[in-house]
């Protein structure tokens, strides 16, 4: 018996061994180490994790290579992707750090668990392999179902890890399901060997031999596993349970990270398996996205509790950014890629203000909380003001550019129709996010609330809204590095 | 191969049918003198106790997590051991790596107090 290995490159899987390892390392540390009620100190160590897991990239850099049998690959794609995780998750462990104490809930296995989730979405930017992604998918999801009930023994944050896990669990049927037919139709769960199969049977087909049903069927089933993830309607049903039970700081990882990764790794599947059979599934995504930016945008409107309407919000956002993906162009991965970038940033700020407000034991989200923030706190109002202008898309903002980029990738792929559906629904948006800042300027304060502003959070706002606008006038400094992604892809 | 299905309907036909046949026979045939003691529940002999829905402490949960883990590692250390002599030295640091990972749980299991039973 002769056993062969694959040739494996070690390098390939660089940012994977420095954050799984640091995430292991740091959990025993916190154990051993860090006296309870100083667990800062882990938040600190994570933060270092993540740049030495950035810092990984750098000599990776313009590198393009798969190895382990081609299941993990390197590219300008995964590494442009792998700063932008890492940047939410610095941005998500420096508003949790006094925010965690604050609300009485502070573990020091949160951060290890952050980076944990943040080393999935790495494998997800870096997996050419259906049982990779799917790995990466469940091991998003088991740390976010812990991440989601976080707030013990807050019970709508119990109901919401809950809700969380058992819908979770379900899409995750799906996914294996899909693989087994793909696998059943293929023999393989090989993106790259999928497309070769793919264009064999193009060549070879005749009326006597049927199309590729049984991969199609399978590519239906992911289609709605990652179409749970990325909450698309008509599977969004969790979203604003979840976005509103869940401790804020998490809150606003998931409504940017997991898209984020999710996408990413639809992205390899269809750009790189299935881009013979666009047919077939880009009418499917389209009609998604459409339905996803108008459920998404009009239930915002009659939300009164200011995270539930962000969860709505991220719904319709999540619309937007498939956008990029349906166009199925260069133009279309490099939208959705500045998108993601803009998004996170507005995001991450908007719910680093819902934090600096919100109090312990009261909920502190109603849109009262709001009203006269101007006055009282008026850098503040600002920059959840441009947040908001940035989520609603109004120039000068990276959200503006962002939905301008998605719409032209999607104009120029001839899907006019998803365009004007994009349009209106952002006029309808404008409504809820624009409440907000007339809450915030125009009406007097309603209850006291005393913004909890620490250093390290009024930072991270500051950083957010400044980066917000940089990338608004000056979007070709993240621009060529999407090119470059694009090119890396293949695209 | 669409041939074989009929003969799979008729079995699967006959498969509901059949046990209500010998139900339907008894209920026509057999006399009826119903006692007080024909009529109660028969549960094995023992008198029926309780609900079934028994609640049992979250522990075992723990438990049965912990086993799982050590369980399947049990399941991935057997195809290694069994052709260790082919794959040499690299298997070797790739094993080691994925127990060291399984400790490091262990030792967190443990210093959480998880293998204690209250």
């Amino acid at each position: 018996m002769n056993i062969a290995f694959p040739d494996i490159n070690m390098l390939v899987i660089l940012p994977l061994i420095v954050i799984f390892g640091s995430a292991l390392a740091l959990l025993l540390i916190d154990l051993f180490f860090i006296p309870a009620g100083n667990k800062k100190i882990t938040g600190y160590l994570a933060l270092a994790g993540l740049l030495f897991t950035g810092l990984a990239g750098v000599p990776l850099w313009g590198m393009e290579e798969s190895s382990f049998s081609g299941m993990v690959v390197v590219d300008t794609f995964a590494l442009t992707l792998n700063v932008i995780f890492i940047i939410i998750a610095a941005i998500t462990i420096i508003i949790s750090l006094d925010y965690l104490p604050r609300q009485g809930i502070e573990q020091g296995e949160f951060y290890p668990l952050i980076l944990f989730a943040t080393g999935s979405f790495v494998l997800l930017a870096q997996s050419t392999n259906l049982i990779l992604i799917f790995l990466g998918i469940e091991l998003l999801s088991i740390t976010l179902y812990v991440l989601t009930g976080f707030a013990y023994p807050r019970l709508s944050s119990e109901e919401a890890a809950m809700k969380y896990l058992l819908l979770g669990a379900f899409a995750a049927g799906f996914f294996v399901y899909g693989i087994a037919l793909i696998y059943g139709e293929t023999m393989t769960v090989d993106l790259n060997q999928i497309r070769l199969y793919l264009t064999e049977l193009e060549s070879s087909s005749t009326a006597a031999v049927p199309g590729p049903t049984l991969l199609l069927i399978g590519g239906a089933l992911v289609l709605i596993a990652f179409s749970f993830k990325i909450a698309l309607v008509p599977f969004h049903m969790w979203t604003p349970d979840v976005y509103e039970g869940a401790p804020t700081p998490v809150t606003a990882f998931m409504s940017v990270g997991t898209k984020g990764a999710a996408l990413a790794a639809l992205i390899r599947i269809v750009t790189i398996a299935l881009p013979t059979v666009q047919d077939a599934w880009v009418p499917v995504l389209a009609v998604l996205a459409a339905a996803t930016m108008i459920v998404g945008n009009v239930g915002a409107v009659a939300q009164t509790n200011v995270k539930r309407m962000l969860a709505y919000s991220s719904v319709g956002h999540a619309g937007y950014i498939v956008l990029g993906v349906v166009a199925m162009s260069a133009h279309g991965i490099e939208a959705f890629l500045f998108y993601l970038l803009a998004y996170s940033l507005t995001n991450l700020g908007a719910f680093a203000v819902i934090i600096v407000l919100e109090q312990r034991g009261e909920s502190a989200w109603s849109l009262d909380d709001f009203s006269g923030l101007g006055q009282r706190q008026p850098m503040l109002a600002v920059a959840m003001a441009l947040f908001m202008l940035s989520l609603a898309g109004v120039p000068p903002t990276a959200g503006y550019l962002g939905k301008f980029f998605v719409f032209a990738a999607a104009w120029e792929s001839g899907l006019g129709w998803l365009v004007l559906i994009g349009v209106i629904t952002s006029a309808i948006a404008i409504f809820f996010y624009l409440r907000i800042i007339v809450r915030m300027f125009m009406h007097e304060p309603v209850r006291d609330v005393q913004p909890a502003l620490h250093r390290s959070i009024t930072w991270t706002i500051a950083v957010a809204a400044g980066a917000v606008l940089l990338f608004g006038f000056m979007p070709n400094l993240f621009i060529d590095l999407a090119q470059r992604s694009v090119i890396a892809l293949g695209g | 191969m669409l041939i074989n299905y009929p003969f799979i309907a008729v079995f699967f036909i006959a498969s509901v049918i059949f046990p209500f046949i010998p139900l339907i026979m008894g209920y026509l045939v057999a006399p009826k003198r119903p006692t007080e003691g024909k009529k109660s529940t028969y549960e094995c002999g023992l008198e029926a106790i309780g609900d079934i829905w028994v609640q049992f402490r979250v522990q075992y949960y723990l438990y049965a997590i912990a086993f799982v883990v050590f369980d399947v590692e049990v399941v991935f250390l057997y195809p290694w051991a069994v052709s260790f002599g082919q794959i040499g030295v690299f298997a070797l640091i790739a094993m080691s790596i994925f127990l060291l990972i399984l400790v490091a749980s262990l030792i967190y299991d443990w210093r959480k107090g998880a293998l204690e039973w209250i």
